[in-house]
């Protein structure tokens, strides 16, 4: 079941589109991310749905109800700002309770709903308190409260953990994910944080000038991206210039890769760095190629290596230091490089965003 | 720590002069003017009296000054939060080129003196003015406007509107857009967002605004003279009649520190008031 | 509402003065010749200009004598000689006030006796305005004046003001309270020592609908607009108000003309005494007393003065209109004056 519905929604602003044709989903009880770098309208989209900005065009239904038309105060939604936004001159209480107020939910039941919205984010006790009296972390949650207490169709969430700091932002966000789950909301979040959106996210979105690059879960945009635009905001990659050939592809410098997602539109093979095998001598099978240790950096729980084959590519690898053993890769050596055919993924060429002049690239 | 508050103290030193020698000093000695005794034909003589202070007290006529003026400063003041307000915050809102006009637009009439837009509101009030012709151009029955209470309003309240919308919008730049933003997204009316959120947040700014509306209307000079006519009298100009027309000082002095106390005591009471709420 | 003072009548001044180099009159006569600066302390606008070019200018500075000019209101003039009563040195070297004014001032022991060996003009004053202790500077007396448009029988009487026919159309003047007071009380039974009378008389203009302006400027506006058509007025004012196109016509009251005189006056503890007398001297010398009554609309009060024919007919007053002079008690004013004004703000404007 859908409880988001976006359908060709467009947001002008003078001859720029901030938000360019998007149709996007989020089902029911699932955490969908919008990622995106700043300026790819994941707020925008956000902000179309709340209500605050109204669409160009196209339309969105809220829990099947068409809603392009309504002020945010008629849509039923709870919103989780960067910067939590609570109303300062009120407890905790008030400001939990404002959305049920605004409802006219009855006193007493106001009074239950509330505290049991508090004790989900474990803030029992704290509802005498006003915002100034807690810490960042508290009044997070204190609008998280606030937001979910309502039981809107959905929770959107702004950038909700970035101003957070980094140790309390992992917590948070294992946190975030817990309460999502138990309510079985649907929630939209954006974020720009690639480690935050896959932790989270159920589905991925990630926006590029203003468009939807692709969708899907964080395993199928890691493994086969749509473009380079996604590969690179997903995950570290490298990309090599190739052009295609039967079985894989052939690099710049002449040499043949073999592929299992060779296609005749890729102009650029991509591989992640923990997908290049490294070893001092070499093994049987395909895709070995002689390269020599540029630069290497021992990170404890790996090894990151800076390649250049022999053919003159340059590659990153993430070698596991369990796997590497003592092996010292100072740079100079020589060494034996393994690309798993499954691990070289064919992708268009350009590494911009797909925008509307290349329509066909934009997955469905 | 010694050595750095001795510094300040210094630093402080030059500006404290100041304040005592230009604010203190005259007020102690208007103070000292107010006891004095007032005799015809002799001006003024020295006293300790406080003759003057009972006279202003027990004379109708002059209540009845500090009741206009009271009344006008309240009213004024009202009506100038309401009218600055959706200005005040669509220029606190305004971005970039868009908000310098608009600032402009407000500062603007600072430019103008007092006495001159007084002078202005003259030649629109006047029998023959701009507005007594509009009516009768409108077929519309005349009606006085110059040298009336109304007059008076008008003429304070676009000295005062200005200085309002400045200073709430100063203060409604400091309010979080998001929180107005939260309260519609839980449902409540842009009216009940402005009501519950905005205003409770903007009370501060208000509570500025509106002392300093206040007081300059309490204070108010040129505008009532003009405008208002010989028989409209409020607190200030009453104490320049009774220094420059009269000669007497003592009664002056007396009513000038009526009308600041009363102001003081009116400022502080709105403020505890305000304080109150807010807390609360 | 005063004529534009010009440049050419200041320059023509000029020239006039240089011709008549010598002065005879203002020369060598002292044994310490008047020098240095004096401070003149009196009202702005088109009285301190015309002093500027026609005193100050032409007959001060080739004596040597440096005039600075202390623009002010005249009772702050009078605050001013108050406080500074006991100093042995004032700032003001002459004070231009009221004849109610210098009275008072007088009366308060801040004035000098004038020194008339010092003044030898004083000895063309009109007697009736001469005083101990100040100079006459010029003089006008008090009129009705009145809208022939819309005031249909021509009055000739304070009293015609009460007149049924003129209800509503009459105008008074906030600062002029005093002299509102006394033309009603003329008509009502009281005199220039008794003004009493005069408030209840007042009362019934009040009941008939009479309209209060702030200043006399603000009474010429509503003359001109018409909102008023009879008033009580200076004649100065009058003809100055006719010249420029306000449609007034000057009656003289039968109850009498009551003068309005300005004066000069030197205070006891100013600094340069005989620049001082030396300046009074020269206020009186026919040809600035002239200058004043061309652009003034104020009468000389030298007898010496010859005022151009083209203005004489309303700056000089008849020998008829001369006889009826009347001139007010200054002793029963600088007693009343604070109790009439409150009566007039707490009763009148009520």
């Amino acid at each position: 079941m859908t409880a988001v519905r976006l359908d060709r929604l467009t947001k002008l602003y003078g001859a720029t589109a901030a938000v360019d044709d998007v149709t996007l989903e989020a089902r029911e009880g699932e955490l969908l991310v919008l990622l995106g770098p700043s300026g790819c309208g994941k707020t925008t989209t956000l902000r179309l749905v709340a209500g605050f900005v109204e669409a160009t065009s196209g339309t969105i239904r809220l829990g099947g109800r068409d809603v392009t038309r309504e002020p945010p105060y008629r849509r039923s939604i709870g919103l989780v700002f960067q910067n939590y936004a609570l109303f300062p001159h009120l407890t905790v209480f008030e400001n939990v309770a404002f959305g049920l107020r605004r409802r006219r939910v009855a006193e007493a039941e106001i009074g239950a709903r509330v505290r049991r919205a508090l004790g989900l984010v474990r803030l029992d006790g704290f509802e005498g308190r006003l915002p100034r009296q807690l810490s960042g972390g508290q009044q997070q949650r204190v609008a998280i409260a606030r937001a979910v207490v309502i039981e809107p169709d959905v929770l959107l969430l702004d950038e909700p953990l970035s101003n957070l700091d980094a140790k309390l932002r992992h917590d948070v966000r294992l946190e975030l994910r817990r309460l999502q789950k138990a309510l079985s909301i649907t929630a939209i979040m954006v974020t720009h944080d690639q480690d935050e959106a896959m932790a989270v996210g159920d589905r991925l979105a990630v926006m590029g000038s203003g468009r939807i690059q692709q969708v899907g879960t964080p395993a199928e945009l890691y493994r086969s991206p749509a473009n380079r635009f996604v590969a690179s905001f997903v995950g570290r990659a490298n990309f090599l210039d190739a052009s295609p050939a039967p079985g894989g592809f052939v690099l710049a410098s002449g040499l043949a890769l073999a592929s299992e997602h060779a296609s005749a539109s890729a102009g650029t093979v991509m591989i992640r760095p923990e997908a290049v095998e490294v070893a001092a001598e070499p093994r049987p099978g395909p895709n070995q190629f002689p390269a020599t240790v540029d630069a290497a950096a021992f990170l404890g729980a790996s090894w990151d290596l800076e390649l250049a084959l022999d053919g003159g590519e340059r590659l990153m690898a993430t070698v596991p230091a369990a796997r590497a053993g003592t092996e010292d890769w100072s740079s100079g050596r020589r060494v034996f490089v393994r690309v798993d055919p499954a691990a070289a993924v064919g992708i268009p060429g350009s590494e911009r965003p797909a925008t509307p002049a290349h329509h066909e690239e934009t997955p469905r | 720590m010694v050595r750095s508050g001795l510094t300040a103290a210094g630093l402080l030193a030059p500006a404290s002069a100041v304040v005592a020698v230009g604010l203190v000093l005259p007020l102690v000695l208007l103070f000292r003017y107010s006891l004095n005794r007032f005799v015809p034909g002799q001006f003024m003589v020295e006293a300790l009296t406080a003759e003057n202070y009972v006279r202003f007290a027990a004379d109708p006529y002059y209540l009845a000054i500090l009741r206009t003026t009271i009344l006008m400063a309240v009213g004024v003041t009202l009506v100038c939060l309401v009218l600055a307000f959706p200005v005040a915050m669509v220029l606190a809102r305004a971005r970039g080129r868009w908000k310098t006009v608009l600032l402009l637009a407000v500062v603007l009439p600072l430019f103008v003196g007092n006495a001159v837009r007084a002078a202005g509101w003259m030649v629109a009030f006047g029998q023959r003015g701009v507005v007594g012709s509009l009516m009768e151009a409108a077929q519309l029955p005349p009606v006085t406007l110059m040298y009336t209470p109304f007059a008076v309003f008008v003429g304070i309240l676009s000295v005062n509107l200005p200085f309002v919308v400045l200073t709430l919008s100063s203060v409604l730049e400091g309010i979080d857009e998001r929180a107005s933003e939260a309260a519609l997204s839980l449902g409540a009316t842009p009216a009940a967002a402005w009501r519950l959120v905005t205003l409770p947040l903007s009370l501060p700014g208000v509570l500025a605004a509106g002392v300093l509306c206040f007081i300059l209307t309490m204070n108010a000079y040129a505008t009532p003279v003009l405008l208002g006519g010989p028989r409209f009298r409020m607190m200030a100009p009453t104490v320049a009649g009774e220094v420059l027309q009269q000669s007497n000082w003592p009664f002056g002095a007396a009513i000038s520190f009526v009308l600041m106390a009363v102001t003081l005591a009116l400022t502080a009471g709105a403020n505890i008031l305000v304080a109150r709420r807010h807390r609360g | 509402m005063t004529p534009p003072f010009t440049r050419r009548t200041a320059l023509g001044a000029l020239a006039g003065a240089g011709a008549a180099s010598a002065l005879p009159s203002l020369g060598g006569r002292a044994l310490a010749a008047p020098s240095g600066q004096i401070v003149v302390g009196t009202w702005g606008g088109d009285y301190q200009n015309l002093q500027q070019a026609h005193i100050a200018d032409p007959l001060m500075k080739p004596m040597g004598v440096q005039v600075v000019f202390d623009t002010g209101n005249d009772t702050v003039r009078k605050t001013k000689l108050m406080a500074e009563r006991r100093l042995p040195r004032g700032s003001l070297d002459l004070a231009a006030l009221t004849a109610s004014g210098s009275y008072e001032m007088w009366k308060n022991g801040a004035l000098e006796e004038i020194d008339e060996t010092k003044v030898p003009n004083l000895r063309n004053a009109l007697p009736q305005l001469k005083t101990k202790y100040s100079a006459p500077h010029i003089y006008t007396g008090r009129v009705i004046l009145y809208n022939p448009k819309l005031v249909r029988t021509p009055p000739t009487s304070y009293a015609d003001l009460w007149a049924p026919e003129n209800a509503g159309k009459v105008g008074v003047i906030d600062i002029q309270y005093q002299t509102t007071i006394e033309s009603a009380a003329l008509v009502n039974g009281g005199a220039l020592n008794d003004y009493e009378p005069g408030k209840a008389k007042l009362l019934e203009l009040k009941n008939a609908g009479v309209k209060i302006y702030p200043t006399n400027e603000a009474m010429a506006q509503a003359l001109k607009t018409e909102e008023v058509a009879v008033c009580i007025m200076w004649r100065a004012r009058g003809v100055q108000w006719r010249a420029a196109g306000i449609p007034v016509e000057i009656v003289y009251p039968k109850e009498g003309v009551v003068l309005y005189v300005s004066e000069l006056a030197v205070p006891k503890n100013a600094r340069n005494k005989e620049a001082a007398y030396a300046y009074l001297n020269a206020l009186l010398d026919p040809r600035p007393q002239a200058a004043f009554a061309r652009s003034f609309g104020y009468t000389p009060t030298v007898a010496n003065a010859t005022v151009d024919p083209d203005v004489a007919p309303q700056v000089e007053f008849t020998p008829e209109l001369r006889s009826r002079f009347m001139l007010q008690d200054q002793e029963y004013l600088a007693k009343n004056d604070a109790q009439l004004q409150e009566w007039w703000n707490k009763v009148f404007k009520a």
